[in-house]
């Protein structure tokens, strides 16, 4: 095991945390102050692990901003490197001790995600680091292990929100046995490509949608162009832009405004 | 026909292990499993020893269902319904909930405790005269109120009821407490054991009910509809009230079809006189849900691909459109039948009512009892129903 010199490797905690949100590579591990490894780049360095190291001690120096997937990439990290066997720890009380310093519940279901990591593409979980994704978040993978369009979400760099949008639609689409056409919408905005996916994973609730949108344009198409229009199950969601300059002005929000409720009269209360 | 004994036994093989802590294990109800089982399966434990706070996996919930844990409840038994918590969202019937244990040995698609529970084992509360005497001192504290009590909420009222014999036990104090009424709600058609009680007509048995259609699809290992009515009309030939919960209604093609055709089984068999009241409610369930329903059941099952979008609350549910649709559809065709059965909505929103039934429960004579407030007690309940 070869020693190096806290100098040269030496990644303090608070370093930690900007070359985890910076860095275009896996995250190194960092344990009292000695990096572990940094497993895609070629220089690999070898574990600087002094015998009587005591992990579940070093872990508790770890940023406390770690989130929950950046723990499971650390737990491995080191697993996979089989360091865990090494010090002769228990790997499912290791993850949970580690999960526990920092407030999270341990459970099977965060372990067996962990375990899926080892098989998503690197660039989905650089994006998942990058945007600071919980691993709950990845639950939803379990259920189709063999996500093909993972790498869609870093290609097109997603949000934080659209990226787990993606996920339960398109794992549910995939498990409906739906045609994602991906490769017709890959060009698209993010936005878009979510779009098309709600459409059709909720096509009644589109079909809805757009029925109303089309009685609306029919007896108010001028008006339309100052409002969106969502419908979310219980309400609508208007939002209005509408410059008032007279009074003649608000007759006319009062009117459309009375348009808008004949179209939904029999829908909303 | 079975003994209630016989039954018992037939419950309890079907679990795998049987777990007692120390300070339950001479409860009438442990002593009872001790007596019906194979004492091979039969472990004393420590207290508090399986105890977790941890959200269970979709394997460690199935397994759960064939472990049984003998437990006392620390916390209170006697609590308002959840929906009470949500008075400004929902409409409030002003009914408690009494728990007597946790989770449920039948395994519908869409049950909420799926996300709820923790522990990896049913577990029935040992402590029922705690329970009884809980209800004791809210019948001294608050003794002109009339308290609706169900125990259906986190486990299922009669699915074990041979087993532990809990409504011969609650049965009595509401033979002393004529204003207060208890519910029994449940999938189960286990009535047996109780058919012989003497009542003060205060005791209902209600059945959730749906088309044998989602029986078969999304309510495992449940009674089927035939059986369930079968029981319901036993309760009623012995003036037990009855009521019935149309709930989850679930949506899917040609469901007016499938409901139509369990109104007209309902109403061969029971008069509008016979009900005390049918209540309806939507497919709903936590977001939270969902990742487990689609690891247990996939996305064949009607409820996981349903197009359900979030709603006030937080739930998820479907569009008001859909709702309202259904509720005035089933509503309609009972009244079709006769105009006095009582149908009302459970976990709704006021908006929904208006909608769909025409009325807020308050403006109804058959339900202002109901859904009057009832002053000087606090909102405890804390299910995600």
């Amino acid at each position: 095991m070869e020693f190096l010199n806290k100098k040269d490797i030496l990644l303090t905690i608070e370093s930690l945390k900007n070359y985890l949100g910076k860095s275009q590579f896996h995250p190194a591990i960092c344990i009292n102050g000695y990096l572990v490894k940094d497993s895609l780049s070629d220089k690999a360095i070898n574990i600087v692990a002094k015998n009587s190291l005591d992990l579940s001690l070093a872990i508790k120096d770890l940023n406390s901003n770690f989130n929950s997937l950046q723990l499971a990439l650390v737990y491995l990290e080191l697993r996979n490197n089989g360091f865990l066997e090494k010090l002769n720890i228990i790997k499912e009380d290791f993850f949970s001790d580690l999960l526990k310093t920092y407030n999270y519940n341990f459970s099977s279901i965060l372990l067996q995600t962990t375990e899926h990591l080892n098989s998503l593409p690197s660039s989905f979980l650089f994006w998942c680091l990058d945007k600071k994704v919980q691993l709950s978040h990845l639950e939803v993978l379990l259920t189709k292990k063999n996500h093909p369009y993972l790498d869609l979400i870093p290609e097109k760099n997603f949000s934080h929100a659209q990226g787990i949008q993606f996920l339960e639609l398109s794992v549910e689409l995939l498990l409906m046995n739906i045609d994602l056409n991906i490769s017709q919408i890959k060009n698209e905005k993010p936005e878009e490509i979510l779009s098309y996916l709600k459409k059709l994973r909720y096509p009644k609730t589109f079909e809805y949608s757009e029925l109303k949108q089309h009685e609306l344009k029919a007896i108010a198409s001028d008006f339309l162009r100052h409002i969106t229009m969502q419908p979310v199950s219980d309400t609508l969601s208007l939002n209005l832009n509408f410059n008032i300059k007279s009074l003649q002005d608000i007759k006319k929000l009062e009117l459309n405004l009375e348009k808008i409720k004949s179209v939904y009269k029999n829908d909303l209360n | 026909m079975i003994s209630t004994d016989q039954l018992a036994s037939q419950i309890i093989d079907k679990i795998e292990s049987i777990w007692i802590e120390e300070t339950s294990w001479d409860s009438d109800v442990a002593i009872r499993i001790r007596k019906l089982s194979d004492p091979s399966k039969i472990f004393k434990i420590a207290d508090g020893l399986m105890e977790s706070k941890n959200e269970l996996s979709s394997a460690e919930y199935e397994k759960s269902k064939k472990q049984l844990l003998l437990t006392r409840f620390k916390g209170k038994f006697f609590k308002r319904c959840p929906g009470s918590s949500q008075k400004k969202i929902l409409a409030c019937c002003n009914y408690h909930i009494l728990n007597l244990g946790q989770q449920c040995p039948m395994d519908c698609s869409y049950c909420y405790l799926q996300s709820y529970l923790k522990t990896k084992a049913l577990q029935i509360y040992t402590n029922i005269d705690d329970a009884i005497l809980e209800m004791k001192e809210m019948s001294e504290t608050l003794a002109d109120q009339n308290f609706r009590v169900g125990t259906g909420e986190i486990i299922d009222s009669l699915a074990l009821d041979p087993v532990t014999l809990y409504s011969k036990k609650l049965i009595p104090f509401f033979n002393e407490n004529p204003r207060w009424t208890l519910e029994f709600k449940t999938k189960s058609d286990h009535v047996t054991q109780f058919l012989d009680e003497k009542h003060h007509g205060n005791v209902i048995a209600s059945w959730s009910l749906n088309p044998d259609f989602i029986i078969q699809k999304e309510e495992h290992l449940t009674a089927s509809l035939e059986n369930r009515l079968l029981a319901a009309k036993k309760c009623l030939d012995k003036n037990f009230q009855i009521s019935f919960h149309l709930d989850p209604l679930i949506y899917f093609d040609n469901w007016q079809f499938h409901y139509i055709e369990l109104i007209k089984k309902i109403t061969t068999i029971f008069k509008p006189q016979d009900l005390q009241i049918i209540s309806l409610g939507a497919l709903r369930f936590q977001p939270e849900q969902k990742t487990i329903m689609r690891q247990r059941f996939g996305m064949s099952s009607l409820v996981t691909r349903s197009e359900m979008l979030p709603s006030e609350g937080g739930k998820l549910r479907y569009h008001q459109t859909i709702r309202n649709e259904m509720y005035a559809f089933v509503k309609d065709a009972f009244k079709k039948v006769n105009p006095k059965y009582n149908v009302y909505l459970c976990m709704e929103t006021p908006e929904t009512w208006i909608q769909s039934l025409g009325h807020m429960p308050s403006q109804d004579v058959n339900l202002q009892s109901i859904f009057k407030p009832i002053k000087n007690l606090e909102v405890s309940g804390t299910n995600p129903l």
